[in-house]
């Protein structure tokens, strides 16, 4: 699904990514480790194509998004769910619209946009929350809607960037087995993150990054 | 079918997301269209003030007439035939001397002597521009005597004439700058207050139309508000310019208000759209 072949990405005169090997199966899940500026963050920039690599290539589904015109980077973009730290959710609309603009956008009909907020809320278990605003809603709650706003176009795959970074355990874990079950349903989902008993609670494919290599490839591995 | 109406979707929630925009922008709003408005009607009192002049310019020159007097032994009507060769005359017609000495003879008292007057023809020109060049080709004719024409009256038409239109053009131009500016400035500030938002919206692969065109519609919007707004001080100066022309005893084209409105409302909405689309390409990356 994913593949870094030789990906090296270099901001100045700092190499963030270094000949970056990888293939990641459809399917997995991920944690993506390793200590701030390790290149966790500048790997799913590349994914996504928020930025381009320096050398080398970034394939996804086959395609090398470095080729890709900008003008179809939005598809690119709906193809995948995109999970943030800090939430990043619309704070003057509820919970429904904060999942429904997206596939608003797409042009879907007012029908299949409830269905697919319902079943999305469902999942995430926030369908009694509709109505609520942002500021209404605890952390875990808010990155539930951002789970929610993530998966709602049914994308093979979904990337967190530390989403539960600014979560207390409890509730990360409530997170974890929320994208655990998305996982189950076949999405495909790399996640980014520090949290040492998390990774090893759990039990994934593990890749450590340290100076923008990757040291360290494990399945079932922990946090080192 | 099924796209076309996810096309119709798509285009409705974009203008619903334009209302919700300009909702958003509140007092903003207020402060933006009455600037428009301003200098619309600032560009649309001096746009119909300068039809006017036209207007009342072409009337003037319309009832200036030329006389030519034709050299005793020559054919009034040859003279005639080679003047319309010339180009650019309105109508021409011959006074037969007799004629003339007829029409005097009823105005005046004049004595009983010889018919001293020339065979007379009397042209209007098409174009006052061209007056000059018409006149000097006539002069080189061998049959004419002599010419007479209102040339300061004349001359002054075609300055006055050229003035107003520079004087539009330069205003035109200005205040289409000024419009512009505004309009990109305003569109810059709402897309700075929502640039997260519009983030989010990227990251979601949300369509890069679907992101701009509410801001490029709400800069439109803005423009069509100050255009119809700006048609008020136009209706008072329509009065104005009426019992003008009226004064003049001169029949005013009633399409040229309507020239006018329509000007502004493209005008309006033109610019309002091509500055949030200067904004939106500059500050709006996607």
């Amino acid at each position: 699904m994913i593949k870094f072949r030789n990906t090296i990405k270099i901001y100045g005169t700092q190499r963030a990514l270094d000949s970056v090997n990888l293939h990641i199966k459809v399917g997995e899940f991920i944690f993506l480790t390793g200590t701030s500026g390790a290149g966790k963050s500048t790997m799913m920039r590349l994914i996504y194509r928020e930025e381009k690599p320096t050398r080398g290539h970034v394939l996804i589904g086959g395609v090398d998004v470095a080729k890709l015109p900008d003008n179809k980077v939005p598809y690119l973009r709906r193809r995948m769910g995109i999970v943030f730290q800090d939430f990043k959710l619309l704070p003057q609309q509820n919970v429904f619209d904060n999942v429904a603009f997206v596939i608003r956008a797409l042009g879907m009909s007012d029908r299949e946009i409830n269905k697919r907020v319902s079943g999305a809320l469902k999942i995430v278990g926030l369908f009694d929350r509709l109505d609520a605003f942002p500021s209404q809603l605890s952390g875990g709650e808010q990155q539930r809607v951002g789970i929610a706003r993530a998966i709602v176009n049914g994308p093979p795959l979904l990337i967190a960037d530390e989403p539960t970074g600014n979560l207390d355990p409890q509730t990360s874990m409530e997170i974890m087995e929320i994208l655990e079950q998305v996982n189950r349903r076949g999405t495909t989902i790399l996640l980014a993150t520090h949290d040492k008993e998390m990774v090893n609670h759990f039990k994934k494919r593990v890749i450590t990054l340290e100076d923008g290599k990757v040291i360290r490839d494990i399945n079932e591995g922990t946090y080192e | 079918m099924s796209h076309l109406n996810a096309d119709i979707r798509i285009i409705k929630r974009v203008i619903s997301e334009t209302f919700k925009g300009i909702q958003r922008t509140r007092w903003m709003n207020l402060i933006i269209i009455t600037t428009m408005a301003a200098i619309l009607s600032i560009f649309g009192c001096l746009f119909r003030t300068s039809l006017a002049i036209s207007g009342f310019v072409e009337h003037l020159g319309d009832s200036l007439e030329v006389s030519v007097y034709i050299k005793q032994g020559y054919s009034a009507e040859k003279t005639k035939t080679e003047i319309t060769k010339i180009g650019n005359i309105k109508e021409i017609k011959v006074i037969p001397r007799e004629q003339a000495w007829e029409n005097l003879k009823k105005e005046m008292d004049v004595p009983d002597i010889r018919n001293p007057l020339p065979d007379t023809l009397r042209l209007k020109v098409k174009n006052q521009e061209s007056i000059e060049y018409i006149i000097k080709r006539i002069k080189a004719m061998q049959s004419v005597e002599s010419i007479q024409y209102a040339r300061d009256i004349v001359e002054k038409i075609i300055k006055i004439g050229n003035m107003t239109n520079i004087a539009t053009f330069v205003v035109l131009l200005v205040l289409g700058g000024l419009t512009l500016s505004i309009i990109n400035n305003t569109i810059h500030l709402v897309i700075q207050s929502r640039s997260e938002e519009i983030e989010i919206m990227r990251m979601m692969g949300v369509g890069n139309w679907y992101i701009r065109a509410p801001y490029i519609l709400q800069g439109a919007f803005y423009g069509f508000c100050g255009a119809l707004i700006s048609i008020l001080p136009l209706r008072i100066l329509e009065n104005y310019i009426i019992s003008m022309t009226q004064f003049f005893n001169m029949e005013e084209p009633l399409v040229f208000t309507n020239i006018v409105v329509v000007v502004l409302m493209t005008m309006g909405i033109f610019v309002g759209s091509l500055g949030s689309f200067i904004s939106v390409r500059k500050y709006l990356r996607i």
